[in-house]
């Protein structure tokens, strides 16, 4: 009976935003990291190692403010300039050093870790996986539905997303429309695991991703550092 | 009958105002030294009179950076004793951003009322107020600084042997905080202190003490105070208090083990 009411808790909400691999960061965007039940006093000043980014494209530290939204129960960190067009960051999130005589925030295991991101970029293809006989993208933000060609083997469609289907994706992340199904018509029925899906965008850039078998939303979430198990 | 005047420096008569002799005056002997009661850091003086004091406690090494300054008012009328006390403290924060490594708040008014029907013995209670600051800190009690309003109820009791004066003090209540982590939102406090002084020639003095406590951030410590009275009314002190529990890393915070604190503690008392 324990183990029963232990699978039908819901996993506890937590997440970082923007996901692992967003090109839609814009302007002073913060990044945003979210625990259920995390508190800390108000105006207290965060343990700066919390949250650490990263100029991947110029190297060297990104400088930014800190701070903990009590309402959103969140950590944000506001770039003090704007995020660059077209530069890639790298962020991390970390377990405080400890504060000796002050508030403790406990970062719980599933949200430390590292993650990238593109300001202004192009949409770029994240993950694919099967979907019955049909093939789901996971974009790095809202494609257009003009994306360029897909090639998969020896399949060529040209703006495959005309009649793709939104998979949804729960909304209230800001990324709830960037994975797209194909329905198996028009794939006609040739996607295996492990085949690999490009995307020619109109201006030559190419992404690609490997066919696997785990559930697109699951990708998604684990992009967003969600469990998607009670812990 | 003419009263028997005492004559000073080797005079064998009284003089009589009869007999035309000038009155001689009388040294009056010494008044006994008016000390204040004793006190440690935990263990609340018992009777003396109505006073002030100010001090600080700094926490020293590693772990520390964090000061806190009080200035109390106390009031003695016949048993009761009314005592009101104001901290505020300076402390290291946990970010390294420029302009947050330090902050400055004030900590939880204290108020506090005893009963001491005998000069040995007080019962009491100990209040605390947050006064909208936010110290989110503290040097070894966790309700004087981190904003918290709470009840004790306080026992105190002296004994004296063979000229050293035995101290203790037993209290219980409950406290309230916001619940940020590594503070309970609400949690009880048991503590029991025992003291030893020891009063020295020419006004000085020692204290010792030690306590136990939870749920607190510093459980144990033990503490050595010196006393200086130079005139009646006032006194200096300054000691060190260690917090044992914490140098073995029995304590909430998540700091490793080791000597990595020390408290230095001060203050100055008057009372008239």
């Amino acid at each position: 009976m324990l183990l029963m009411l232990t699978a039908c808790v819901p996993p506890v909400r937590q997440f970082v935003e923007p996901f692992d691999g967003s090109t839609a960061v814009s302007g002073r965007e913060p990044l945003r990291v979210h625990a259920e039940d995390w508190s800390w006093p108000e105006g207290a000043p965060l343990p700066t190692e919390v949250v650490t980014v990263v100029d991947l494209t110029d190297g060297g530290f990104v400088e930014g403010d800190l701070s903990f939204d009590v309402d959103a129960a969140e950590v944000h960190f506001g770039p003090a300039t704007p995020w660059v067009p077209g530069h890639r960051y790298g962020w991390a999130v970390s377990p405080p050093l400890g504060s000796t005589r002050g508030p403790i925030l406990t970062v719980p295991p599933g949200l430390l870790g590292e993650a990238s991101f593109v300001a202004d970029g192009p949409p770029t293809l994240l993950d694919a996986t099967l979907d019955g006989d049909g093939l789901c993208l996971l974009f790095s933000e809202e494609p257009p539905d003009a994306l360029g060609t897909l090639t998969l083997g020896d399949l060529s469609l040209s703006d495959p997303l005309t009649s793709a289907r939104v998979l949804a994706l729960p909304d209230d992340l800001g990324s709830a429309s960037v994975a797209r199904c194909l329905a198996p018509d028009d794939t006609g029925g040739a996607v295996q695991l492990g085949d690999t899906v490009r995307i020619t965008a109109d201006d030559g850039s190419v992404s690609a991703a490997v066919v696997g078998a785990e559930p697109l939303d699951e990708r998604w979430k684990a992009r967003h550092r969600w469990p998607t198990v009670a812990p | 009958m003419t009263p028997i005047l005492l004559l000073p420096f080797g005079a064998d008569r009284a003089a009589d105002p009869a007999a035309g002799g000038d009155p001689v005056a009388v040294e009056a002997p010494p008044a006994a030294p008016v000390h204040l009661p004793v006190e440690g850091y935990v263990l609340e003086p018992i009777g003396g009179a109505s006073g002030v004091l100010v001090g600080g406690a700094s926490v020293v090494g590693g772990d520390g950076a964090t000061s806190a300054f009080s200035a109390r008012g106390r009031y003695r009328r016949d048993e009761l004793a009314f005592a009101v006390s104001v901290p505020f403290a300076t402390w290291r924060t946990a970010s390294t951003a420029p302009g947050e490594g330090r902050e400055v708040g004030l900590g939880n008014l204290a108020a506090s009322v005893f009963l001491s029907p005998t000069d040995t013995s007080a019962v009491g209670v100990v209040a605390h107020v947050p006064l909208g600051g936010r110290a989110w800190t503290w040097v070894n009690e966790v309700e004087e600084l981190w904003p918290a309003a709470g009840l004790d109820v306080v026992y105190r009791g002296d004994r004296e042997v063979s000229g050293v004066r035995l101290l203790a003090r037993l209290a219980g209540g409950v406290h309230f905080t916001g619940g940020y982590d590594p503070v309970p939102g609400a949690f009880m406090k048991l503590s029991a202190a025992g003291g030893v002084d020891v009063p020295l020639p020419e006004g000085f003095g020692l204290t010792a003490e030690g306590s136990v406590a939870w749920w607190d951030t510093s459980p144990v410590d033990a503490s050595a105070l010196a006393r200086w009275e130079p005139i009646d009314g006032l006194r200096l002190r300054g000691g060190l208090l260690v917090p044992l529990a914490s140098w073995v890393g029995a304590q909430p915070a998540p700091v490793p083990a080791g000597l990595r604190e020390a408290t230095l503690r001060f203050d100055v008392a008057s009372q008239w």
